[in-house]
């Protein structure tokens, strides 16, 4: 597995030179702006999570998947280095981001460096990836296209759904009282013990998504 | 240790318009078996399978004695494998691409593959997609033969490639094969790659092997017979195969060339097939 990842740091290495400069511009550019500083998480877990997907979409559009399963390595042992090296970017991009956030913005960084951040960016890139790593490792490029668009088409239903036919039923009501929920969850177990239950769940919910994975690479006619 | 080096039985695949059926044949160690066949008639599609590319739908594809699925890297790690357009990370350049392949291999060898690299007068300072086509499987050969594998797998290496660059692959890989004791599966279309260098020569028509058998045995059987047409019609039509008219009399493939001189005139001709011969004779039987 450790040959597999570091293939993938060889031959990308061009991404990362690309986007590291990109990420600091990024962070820069959001530590200026007072009134997004909200969303910064989201935004900063979203660029990091795209990263791994650039990956994989540049070896579909390569076709060098033939070659990477022509090596010495089984297709499970191939999914197995993808999850990893995803998740290693992905957090070390997040990480990275938040830190160079620190640096610029020094307003309010108890905010950012807390439990809340940490299950926050956990819950993200676990969704992030979990969902689109099985569609991108068996349809390419597409497999992601199609988790994009139909993310949004998704979004937009719930909205457009929310808004016509469930009329007492505000959204932000409805997020707010999640988030609420989560809150008291969050204060009732106390920091170690949330945290806890958090990497649990996603930890299972991750695991069950390199297993369709496998499942589905597996079956990818090369 | 077991003395095949490749053993396919039973072996089938279906698409949606092909079917690859009921694919058997052996290779014993240190061979060279040619496959041959027209465009679209299965060549690619074993040495998928061979390499769990594409997934079998029926038999059982052993190499060196071991399953191919069951032992996948291990197996992987004896076979040398060169696609017909070789695909590398296009971006990246040829030094990293070797640097990255090297480690999965336990017994790469970099003086090998220096001298191939300096032999074929390869840039490794340059990017995968500048090269051409040529050095392309030049660099893909370069890898495949560098880690001592026991079986080389090669998907119509020489196609796509002009003739001056085809003829100094033909001759490196001879020199190769001279040297060492390596089993080769070299697909192709251009038969007469395969009548220099080929043990065993397979036939695959229409997702079925025709014939596998050893070279000169081939050859003294199959033959072409040129006749006019009635005499092409009479009681020699059940040992003919892709009958081909043409403006001065018709040319057919047999498989028996003693029996069909037996039953025809003195008239008629009867040359030894090469192996173009054959490819494209059967060819005419499917249109």
């Amino acid at each position: 597995m450790l040959t597999l990842m570091r293939k993938d740091l060889l031959l990308h290495k061009m991404t990362f030179y690309c986007a590291t400069p990109a990420l600091v511009a990024y962070v820069g550019w959001f530590a200026s702006q007072r009134d997004l500083r909200g969303a910064f998480i989201t935004f900063d877990c979203i660029i990091a999570g795209v990263l791994p997907m650039v990956l994989i979409a540049r070896e579909d559009i390569f076709r060098v998947e033939a070659f990477i399963c022509s090596l010495p390595v089984t297709r499970r042992q191939v999914v197995r280095a993808k999850y990893v090296i995803s998740w290693a970017i992905a957090l070390t991009f997040t990480v990275v981001g938040l830190i160079l956030y620190s640096i610029f913005a020094t307003e309010r960084l108890h905010e950012i460096w807390s439990v809340s951040t940490a299950s926050r960016v956990l819950v993200m890139l676990s969704v992030g990836l979990g969902v689109a790593l099985p569609l991108a490792l068996r349809f390419g490029w597409i497999g992601l296209t199609v988790f994009g668009v139909g993310i949004q088409i998704l979004a937009m239903g719930l909205y457009i759904i929310a808004k016509t036919f469930v009329t007492r039923l505000r959204l932000p009501d409805v997020f707010k009282a999640v988030s609420e929920s989560i809150e008291g969850l969050h204060s009732w177990l106390g920091d170690p013990l949330f945290l806890a239950a958090v990497i649990v769940i996603l930890a299972t919910f991750n695991f069950a998504s390199y297993k369709i994975a496998v499942a589905l690479f597996e079956r990818r006619e090369l | 240790m077991n003395d095949l080096a490749l053993q396919l039985d039973g072996v089938g695949k279906t698409y949606k318009g092909f079917a690859l059926r009921n694919v058997s044949f052996e290779l014993p160690r240190d061979y060279i078996m040619g496959l041959i066949g027209a465009n679209g008639a299965g060549k690619t599609t074993i040495l998928k399978l061979i390499m769990n590319l594409i997934r079998r739908d029926a038999g059982r594809i052993t190499v060196f004695g071991k399953d191919n699925l069951e032992h996948e890297a291990e197996i992987k790690r004896d076979i040398g494998f060169v696609y017909d357009v070789p695909r590398f990370y296009d971006d990246a350049r040829l030094t990293d691409i070797a640097r990255a392949v090297a480690p999965f291999y336990p017994n790469w060898d970099q003086g090998c593959f220096d001298s191939l690299i300096g032999e074929f007068g390869l840039p490794m300072r340059k990017k995968f997609k500048k090269l051409s086509a040529g050095m392309k499987t030049q660099f893909a050969l370069s890898l495949a033969l560098s880690h001592d594998a026991d079986l080389i797998l090669m998907d119509e290496p020489t196609s796509g490639l002009d003739p001056i660059v085809r003829r100094e692959l033909l001759d490196k890989l001879r020199d190769i094969l001279q040297d060492e004791q390596k089993s080769i599966v070299f697909s192709t279309h251009i038969t007469s790659d395969l009548e220099r260098v080929a043990d065993y020569i397979t036939c695959v028509h229409e997702g079925r092997i025709l014939f596998c058998s050893p070279r000169e045995e081939i050859f003294e059987r199959w033959g072409v017979v040129k006749a006019d047409e009635e005499t092409l019609c009479g009681e020699i039509q059940p040992l003919l195969r892709g009958v081909r008219h043409g403006a001065y009399g018709c040319e057919a493939l047999t498989n028996d060339i003693e029996a069909a001189r037996a039953l025809l005139p003195s008239e008629a001709v009867v040359e030894k097939a090469s192996l173009e011969d054959i490819v494209v004779l059967l060819q005419t039987e499917e249109r």
